[in-house]
């Protein structure tokens, strides 16, 4: 089959693998539909995770079709239109009983990494190095689903290709800040990031019951979107000073949950990007977390800010006092989809979630080098590049 | 590609600084103790689940005599904890070439109990490999990645 490999920083090419086969009783194979890149992928292709090898397929985001089936998969059959959650749960531990997906005891079978990265291993997840399980990625022809009864979810009829490719990961991540950020009625929400992840994190805040959210970002093109198809105000930090405008547009207060949706790479306006980029370039930090300085600043006394964007290991000038002082609750995840996704479903079949609207650039998987490349560029108002493997 | 690069090497040291920190930390506790700590997870079933009529799973019955094991509820309705360690002190503290090879016996261990936890709620291993791949060039940090690896499941804070 063809795949798209990830053959070291900043490369990648689409190569003739082997297919992928069953490798435990409750996996099945899905023949991929559709994919899509996630900003998330950018921090594996840029080697800010240095955990991949030359050879590694890329993807986990994306929906199919399910062409074979273990002997123990008892929700689906041959045939079944369904969506994947990028992460890999076995359903049955403790933390999957707890719906805590991403935090799956049994879905990373090589735990070391992150364990002595973070003290604990996170569940797996498609095509996200091997610090994450060493899964193959979904950018490809065809890929092997673990614990598919727990993790593949049938796209309801009525329900398009792609619309529903954007529950697999997008639309359950911002459900995940939305939901244990803990939004509530009457609620105003800032969320830090226009892309896919960030619009579905207003989308999630509206589903809560919010009264006012507000997305930020620089990128006209997004910001437009997010006003569009997510009804959210929008803010340009490029154009005025962020703090100042929620100040105003919350009575003083400062809003009551803010979500960031950016993540290692961030950027920003003034000295404080040169610092960053510096102290990344010295080995003295990982990850560049302006967003999140400035969501831990601008988040109203009691309130709180959830770490959506992913974070890699240690990040410099943390204002650990104004969480404190300010009594914030700091929360953070990657996405516990298979809590998300069912619901995610029913409201794209009922049309009140629209999500479509994120592929911006629809193309071949051999165009997807090129597809990566606008995406990281943002080249012509590039939100998502979406891939057919099988055209 | 300078900065990728240094941020790799950067990502790569806040790794390699917790792996030190890590076996300097048993390094002192050896000393006081002579012993390793127990190998301990935490399964989410019954007691009579896990060990009925005190029978072990396989991979931590395979090891016999070896290892002696305590079975034990876990507080808050987390189901039960599997506690092990060997009996003979002297097999907890194998080589550094053994423990390279994956072939340790407190690698070995570790191994049994990740494995009967997942052989315990989800009825099998999971496994990844082998898994599609493109042509994997011959780098330094490719080899090194592909022998950590190669003993995921035989290392880690278990």
């Amino acid at each position: 089959m063809r795949a798209l490999c990830w053959t070291g920083v900043n490369k990648l090419s689409v190569e003739t693998v082997e297919d992928p086969t069953l490798l435990n009783a409750e996996d099945v194979i899905v023949k991929v539909t559709l994919g899509t890149s996630c900003g998330s992928d950018l921090h594996l292709i840029g080697g800010y995770i240095p955990f991949m090898r030359s050879g590694d397929i890329l993807g986990h985001e994306f929906m199919g079709e399910v062409v074979e089936v273990g002997s123990e998969v008892r929700r689906h059959q041959v045939g079944d239109r369904v969506v994947v959650c990028s992460f890999i749960a076995c359903g049955r531990c403790w933390y999957c009983r707890q719906q805590l997906f991403s935090l799956c005891d049994n879905g990373n079978p090589n735990p070391a990494i992150t364990e002595a990265l973070w003290g604990f291993a996170p569940g797996g997840c498609f095509g996200y190095s091997h610090a994450m399980g060493g899964h193959a990625g979904s950018h490809a022809q065809y890929v092997r689903v673990p614990y598919a009864d727990h993790g593949a979810f049938p796209v309801p009829d009525g329900v398009d290709d792609m619309t529903a490719l954007f529950a697999s990961d997008s639309a359950a991540t911002g459900w995940t800040g939305a939901d244990l950020g803990e939004v509530r009625p009457g609620d105003t929400v800032a969320v830090w990031g226009a892309g896919g992840v960030g619009q579905m994190a207003a989308a999630a805040a509206w589903a809560r019951g919010a009264e006012r959210v507000v997305v930020i970002d620089r990128l006209v093109n997004r910001l437009q979107q997010a006003e569009q198809h997510v009804s959210a105000e929008t803010l340009n930090y490029e154009e005025t000073d962020i703090g100042g405008e929620l100040r105003e547009l919350t009575g003083g207060r400062g809003p009551d949950v803010c979500i960031e949706a950016v993540g290692m790479e961030a950027h920003t306006t003034g000295p404080m990007q040169i610092y960053d980029q510096v102290k990344q370039q010295l080995r003295l930090q990982t990850d560049r977390p302006s967003a999140v300085r400035e969501a831990v600043h601008a988040c109203r006394k009691g309130g709180t800010v959830f770490t959506l964007g992913v974070f890699a290991a240690v990040v410099d000038k943390f204002p650990l006092g104004a969480v404190m002082n300010k009594g914030l609750t700091l929360r953070g995840a990657q996405m516990h989809g298979h809590r998300y996704i069912p619901e995610i479903l029913e409201r794209m079949a009922a049309g009140t979630l629209t999500t479509a609207h994120l592929a911006t650039h629809v193309m071949s998987l051999e165009d997807a080098p090129k597809g990566y490349q606008m995406f990281k560029d943002k080249e012509d108002g590039c939100v998502r590049a979406v891939f057919r493997p099988h055209d | 590609m300078r900065l990728g690069t240094s941020v790799v090497v950067g990502a790569l040291g806040v790794g390699a600084g917790a792996l030190v920190r890590r076996l300097w930390a048993r390094g002192s506790a050896q000393a006081e103790t002579s012993r390793e700590r127990w190998l301990v997870v935490t399964v989410l079933l019954p007691e009579d689940e896990v060990a009925p009529a005190g029978r072990l799973p396989e991979p931590l019955a395979e090891l016999g005599d070896r290892i002696e094991v305590e079975v034990r509820p876990a507080p808050g309705d987390k189901g039960t904890e599997i506690a092990a360690r060997y009996r003979d002190p002297k097999e907890e503290h194998a080589g550094l070439a053994s423990r390279v090879e994956g072939e340790s016996p407190r690698q070995q261990l570790r191994s049994a109990l990740r494995r009967s936890k997942q052989l315990l709620e989800v009825g099998e291993v999971l496994r990844v490999s082998p898994a599609p791949h493109g042509e994997r060039s011959a780098t330094p940090g490719g080899a090194l990645l592909e022998k950590v690896t190669e003993v995921g499941r035989k290392e880690g804070r278990l």
